[in-house]
């Protein structure tokens, strides 16, 4: 028994010395950010209209948005001499491509007065659209709790002889809804009553896939693939109520593919003992007056394809609210306190309630309770959501 | 203590001494000098006694006065004392008694000597060619012989004990600067003139002999030579100090076993490898990392030989513990810059282990318990005095102890499970003719998470024969075979890189299987042309089969299929010959080419070119010396990684229609002076290196499973300078070395690929390039039990690729890096300290056990691995949520104790 003992009390110590000794530790070099590095985002994608970002590198304090480049002119070419020009959309270069046609190289050309330099792109084949199956979900166990998720997958095909790196990306946009309904405002110094669809218990968020998904059926006998490609946590509340996803497939050339693999694993760099030392790996668009400046960014060309999804928890009851969502009591505010709690406590008016003296007052709620775009969504509902009584 | 022992004598012998003759006579826990003074008083005073150096035992004897002696003798009896007597004298001698007359019949029997004579006769039969002690005038050749000139002699060094043979044994005598080096069987061979003539040997911590001989003839001597135990103020010049100034090798370092323990390692093993990175010029890229950088070249590029078997990855536990398990290796020699023409293959340095040969007199082992790992050795005569075994294996616990550790730990799930075995049995055949059998074997597996794992496996088998033409004309030949094998399963799934809060469909599970096998046969040869030449010269053939790559589904997958990289074979044929050629006894020039090809089957490709080896000495005093050396080397075997560490991951590489072998070549020149009497060597090298056709990889390109390996990679050029300056210390209490090393290493890409060309073709750092390099390695002996060793490590911080600012891209934040290798992480500093407590020296005592107690990086410096970015707020798309952080792998102290047992 004491044996044991000292057995255990060795364990626990060297379980102590494993965790302490190997560590990461904060730890800020001293390295001369570069910003100002020019980036350029985007594929020259035929049959819809391809949107270019032009940005560049900031330093790391930075928390500068997207720089805008405005007097750019950017222009997509054809190998039989066509040019297809941009128009301006938000801070992207949008250029219709819905009416090229797939058998002819394109390269991408950009014209920046701001620094007088020219840049292109290489000539690219457009890469042959792969074909989607399905889209589908299913309930599956998540690895560290017993909420489970619901899993998204994908089937899909390459075409005979075509290329066997894909690229996977998707949009999102799911309604949801605050926990309690308000009723009323504040607006103008009163509380008025919601008209329409003012209200802010319905929202509807939309995000992009921020993770490169890659893969390759490079070794596989066929060139297919069935891929669960994204899981929603059961208490997330993309599932409160109605979720769509659109899905795109792009196929792309080995280069191009090389590319986004050592985008994501430079990103996804932790410093392992045993990881690939990480770069930046040039892409494929060069400036013209100085060959050596560095560029981050490639341009393939493809024809993308999509599906889309539906998941309305109406039918599906899948979603399972957290557990440990707080419970607030509405409170009464004193008209003379409103803008104060409006704006120092970020507090909404709720209910309009009445007093066993029958005197009305209206209680007030935090934000978060009765205020949905305070996660983050907008009262923009989408052209032709399912749900039009919303 | 030894007051105490003293006062407590006065207390015991007092009362004894007025004792009378009726009285019972008792001493109490008093030593052989006490013991036989009390005898001389009380029972004869014609006792004489020889006290053994190691002695440290304590008498008690109780008897009545006339029985006391016959009591006396028994206790010295039961110490290993033997006693003699020779009419009325005494003679008290360990382990051997005094023959007081010759055999009944000895002078009729002849000189034929019976097989099964253990006595007197095989004794004194023994002495004549068996050199035991100095004090004595050892006859070489028969008198009548009427020799003139000059005459080979030559013979074996052993040790007394154990009767294995002793590597490195400088044989030399300082008038006529003859000086030669016991080679891996403890063979010399030395021309002596025909006369008088003395002839020392001198080896790290043996006790140094001086013989004096007469010489007739060419003849034999073999000569035992034991431990240094008790000369702990010695004023015996060093074997380093002798070899720097009679060789004119350059670059040569070697570090005995017991020169190795004394080194504090991360978890109190004794380490071999951790051991040569104490060496000036050698250099790691982290702490946990397997493999080695020497004088500015990669780690392929260092040939690492165990028993002439090649080791690839020379670690246990992603380079935690050394592959060599401490209780079978005698020493290593590690050849930085003069590599003598036997050896090829690598351009930057040779590592050279030997293992021991097993006791051929009598069984032995070791029992080693650390707190990570255990260990055993056996070892011992199979026929005694000419067949011998040793066997040796270590294993580790670590697995079950990563077991419990909490889910939330990031290494929760990790496994790390190692074990190796060592065999090898030697037999000696004849006086002129031995067989070695060497086998060796180990495994490693070892997983971060539960979804990743690595193996890896070395094996080498092999078989030499050693055998002796004539005094002056000897050969050693192996055939061997080699197999290396890593690997990695990965139960990753799409879903869980993209997402990982669930398992998604384990379609993308699988295992990558790398390897390499190798034949090889070697023939070697020496012969002693006169007293000016040595000859070395022979053939080697090595035929490489390497596995690149094969991926393997590990589950059901009904899309994906094995893959299998094309095998790569190659030969690798090579001629060798070398002379030293001793000028006089100041100017030694050695001179060697290796004539070395390849053959590339699958592109039927032939590779061939003359590689020099060529090195001088000149000793401006006998204390001060200057060396020169070019050598040239290839290479063509190539390690493709982009990692810092060699990875199990990485593959290796044949030379082939697209990847030229790898050639290189180093100037050195180097001062050495002995002071202190000749117990301080101080050391000063310098070199300029360059490597051509070195492989780098393209950014973003794949190298696992990569079928057109060559289209990933490209060629460059590297350049190596440095200075290296040592003062070294091997005998007296205090023994270590410090040194200084300033070096560059740097790369530069050889073609032209426009915007694509590393650094644009400018010379960027290797990963290994540290300028500023100091070490101290250092033990003080404070009494025969008791020392203390003491590490440090100072190096600057090795050059990384670094982010300078991050984009958006792909609708995430990106990090863009700067030009490769142009920044580095910060220095490293690292103390260690330990205690080393030998509790015994009792030579009769069945087991010995030594203890080590220490401290890795007492400081708890956070010595930096890497340096990385990540952001830390996913959802987050704004510089602010991106930080800084470095990974150190033993971030604080680690105290460590280690108990060894020998039996």
């Amino acid at each position: 028994m004491k044996a044991k003992r000292y057995i255990k009390l060795i364990s626990a110590f060297w379980a102590f010395a494993m965790m302490a000794t190997s560590c990461i530790y904060p730890y800020v070099p001293d390295i001369e950010s570069k910003s100002g590095l020019f980036v350029v985002e985007g594929d020259i994608l035929i049959g819809e209209v391809s949107r270019i970002s032009l940005s560049c590198v900031y330093e790391f304090a930075s928390n500068i948005d997207r720089e805008k480049d405005p007097k750019a002119y950017v222009s997509i070419e054809s190998e039989d001499g066509k040019v297809y020009t941009d128009k301006i959309l938000g801070s992207d270069h949008s250029i219709d491509m819905s009416g090229a046609p797939d058998n002819v190289r394109y390269r991408l050309v950009i014209d920046r007065p701001s620094n007088g330099h020219h840049y292109q792109s290489d000539w690219k084949e457009v890469q042959s659209a792969a074909a989607m199956d399905e889209l589908g979900y299913s309930l599956v166990q998540t690895e560290y709790d017993n909420i489970g998720a619901v899993a998204i997958s994908v089937g899909m095909r390459g075409t005979e002889g075509g290329s066997r790196y894909f690229r996977l990306s998707y949009d999102e946009i799911w309604e949801y809804h605050s926990s309690h309904r308000a009723v009323y405002r504040y607006y103008m110094g009163s509380v008025v009553p919601f008209t329409g669809g003012e209200n802010t218990y319905y929202c509807w968020k939309r995000e992009s896939s921020s993770q490169i998904m890659l893969f390759s059926t490079e070794g596989q006998s066929q060139n297919r693939y069935e891929i669960e490609f994204n899981a929603i946590m059961r208490n997330d509340n993309r599932l409160q109520e109605v979720y769509y996803t659109k899905v795109y497939l792009q196929a792309l050339d080995e280069d191009g593919y090389r590319y986004w693999r050592n985008t994501q694993e430079s990103t996804g760099q932790r410093g392992d003992l045993l990881a690939p030392i990480p770069s930046s790996m040039r892409g494929n668009i060069s400036c013209q007056e100085d060959p050596d400046e560095m560029i981050y960014g490639y341009i393939s060309a493809a024809r993308r394809v999509y599906k889309e999804l539906y998941i309305d928890n109406n039918n599906t009851r899948f979603y399972t609210p957290p557990k440990d969502d707080a419970i607030y009591t509405p409170e009464y505010v004193e008209p003379s306190m409103w803008q104060t709690r409006y704006t120092r406590d970020n507090m909404r008016p709720y209910t309009l309630e009445t007093a066993w003296t029958g005197d009305e007052y209206f209680t007030w709620l935090p934000a978060r309770c009765v205020d949905c775009t305070q996660y983050g969504g907008t009262k923009s509902k989408p052209e032709g959501w399912p749900r039009p009584e919303i | 203590m030894r007051r105490k022992l003293f006062i407590y004598l006065i207390l015991t012998l007092l009362p004894l001494a007025g004792a009378s003759a009726q009285d019972v006579l008792e001493v109490k826990r008093v030593s052989l000098d006490q013991l036989v003074s009390f005898l001389r008083k009380e029972v004869s005073p014609r006792i004489y006694y020889v006290r053994s150096d190691e002695e440290q035992s304590s008498f008690t004897v109780s008897a009545p006065r006339e029985q006391f002696l016959d009591a006396a003798i028994a206790e010295l009896g039961s110490k290993g004392y033997v006693t003699s007597r020779f009419d009325s004298s005494i003679f008290i001698l360990h382990s051997k008694a005094i023959q007081s007359s010759l055999p009944d019949g000895y002078f009729e029997s002849g000189n034929t000597l019976a097989a099964n004579d253990d006595g007197l006769q095989r004794f004194l039969a023994d002495q004549n060619n068996i050199v035991t002690f100095q004090n004595k005038v050892y006859e070489i050749g028969e008198p009548s012989a009427g020799k003139s000139g000059k005459v080979t002699v030559s013979g074996h060094v052993r040790d007394v004990s154990s009767g294995e043979p002793l590597v490195g044994v400088a044989v030399y005598d300082d008038k006529t600067g003859i000086y030669t080096v016991t080679d891996a069987s403890g063979y010399y061979r030395v021309m002596l003139p025909v006369g008088d003539n003395k002839l020392s040997f001198s080896g790290y911590s043996l006790e140094d002999m001086q013989l004096t001989l007469k010489v007739f003839d060419e003849g034999g001597l073999d000569v035992v030579m034991k431990e240094k135990v008790t000369s702990l103020s010695g004023a015996i010049v060093s074997a380093d100090a002798i070899s720097h100034h009679r060789n004119a090798s350059l670059g040569l370092e070697k570090i005995r076993l017991n020169t190795a323990a004394k080194i504090p390692s991360a978890f109190g093993e004794t380490d071999i490898i951790k051991a040569v990175l104490t060496l000036p010029g050698v250099k790691s890229v982290g702490e946990a990392s397997s493999g080695f950088n020497v004088r500015g070249g990669s780690a392929d590029q260092n040939l690492i030989l165990f028993n002439d078997g090649t080791i690839y990855y020379p670690s246990h536990m992603f380079g935690i513990f050394s592959s060599f398990n401490p209780d079978v290796i005698s020493e290593m020699e590690l050849y930085k810059s003069s590599i003598p023409a036997e050896f090829g293959g690598r351009i930057s340095s040779v590592l050279d282990v030997h293992g021991r040969g097993g006791n051929l007199n009598k069984f032995t082992g070791s029992l080693g318990l650390g707190l990570l790992t255990s260990r055993i050795h056996l070892e011992g005569p199979l026929a005694k005095g000419r067949t011998s075994f040793i066997l040796g294996a270590r294993t580790t616990y670590s697995n079950w102890m990563l077991r419990v550790l909490p889910a939330t730990s990031e290494y929760h799930g990790g496994t790390a499970d190692f074990s190796d075995i060592n065999a090898s049995i030697s037999h000696k055949v004849n006086d002129s003719n031995s067989l070695h059998a060497y086998a060796y074997w180990s495994r490693d597996d070892f997983a971060f998470q539960s979804k990743t794992s690595f193996k890896y496996s070395n094996l080498t088998a092999s078989v030499k024969w050693r055998s002796h033409f004539s005094s002056n004309h000897d050969m050693t030949a192996v055939v061997g075979y080699d197999r290396y094998r890593s690997g990695t399963s990965d139960k990753e799934t799409l879903g869980m890189i993209w997402n990982p809060i669930f398992q998604g469909n384990a379609n993308l599970s699988y295992s990558i299987n790398i390897g390499i096998r190798q034949a090889y046969a070697k023939a070697t040869f020496h012969s002693t042309l006169n007293d000016a030449h040595k000859l070395t010269y022979g053939a080697q053939a090595t035929y490489y089969m390497v596995n690149p790559g094969e991926k393997i589904p590990m589950e059901d997958n009904p899309f994906m299929e094995p893959v299998y990289l094309d095998h790569e074979k190659g030969l690798e044929p090579a001629l060798f010959a070398s002379d030293t050629w001793t000028v006089n006894s100041r100017l030694i020039l050695d001179g060697g080419l290796r004539l070395s090809g390849f053959y590339a089957a699958g592109d039927r490709k032939f590779y061939g070119a003359p590689e020099l080896r060529i090195s001088g000495k000149y000793s401006l005093q006998d204390n001060l010396s200057l060396k020169a050396g070019i050598n040239t080397l290839r290479q063509n075997i190539h390690l493709i990684s982009n990692s810092s560490a060699i990875s199990p991951m990485d593959t290796w590489r044949l030379s082939s229609g697209r990847i030229r072998p790898q050639s290189g070549w180093q100037a050195a020149t180097g001062a050495y002076w002995t002071v202190a009497g000749g117990k301080v060597d101080l050391s000063a090298e310098a070199y300029y290196k360059r490597m051509n056709h070195t492989l780098d990889y393209k950014s973003g390109s794949i190298l696992i499973m990569n079928p057109d390996i060559a289209d990933a990679l490209v060629e460059t050029y590297g350049k190596a300078y440095g200075v290296e300056i040592m003062a070294k210390k091997t005998v007296g209490k205090l023994t270590g070395w410090v040194s200084y090393t300033y070096s560059r290493s740097r790369l530069r890409e050889k073609g032209d690929r426009g915007v694509e060309t590393i650094n644009r073709g400018e010379w960027y750092n290797a990963p290994y390039d540290k300028p500023h390099d100091f070490k101290l390695t250092g033990n003080y002996k404070f009494t025969h039990r008791y020392s203390m060793s003491m590490n440090i490590d100072y190096s600057t911080g090795r050059p990384v690729t670094v982010p300078i600012g991050w984009y958006k891209y792909g609708d995430g934040m990106r990090i863009a890096y700067s030009d490769r290798n142009t920044h580095r992480i910060p220095d490293y500093f690292r103390l260690d300290l330990a205690v080393n407590i030998e509790p015994s020296h009792y030579l009769r005592q069945l087991t010995h056990m030594s203890v080590t107690i220490g401290v890795y990086n007492v400081t708890g410096r956070k010595n930096a691995y890497s340096v990385f970015f990540y952001n830390s707020d996913p959802s987050s798309m704004m510089g602010s949520s991106l930080s800084g952080h470095m990974l150190s792998v033993f971030a604080c102290p680690i105290p460590y104790i280690n108990l060894n047992l020998k039996f």
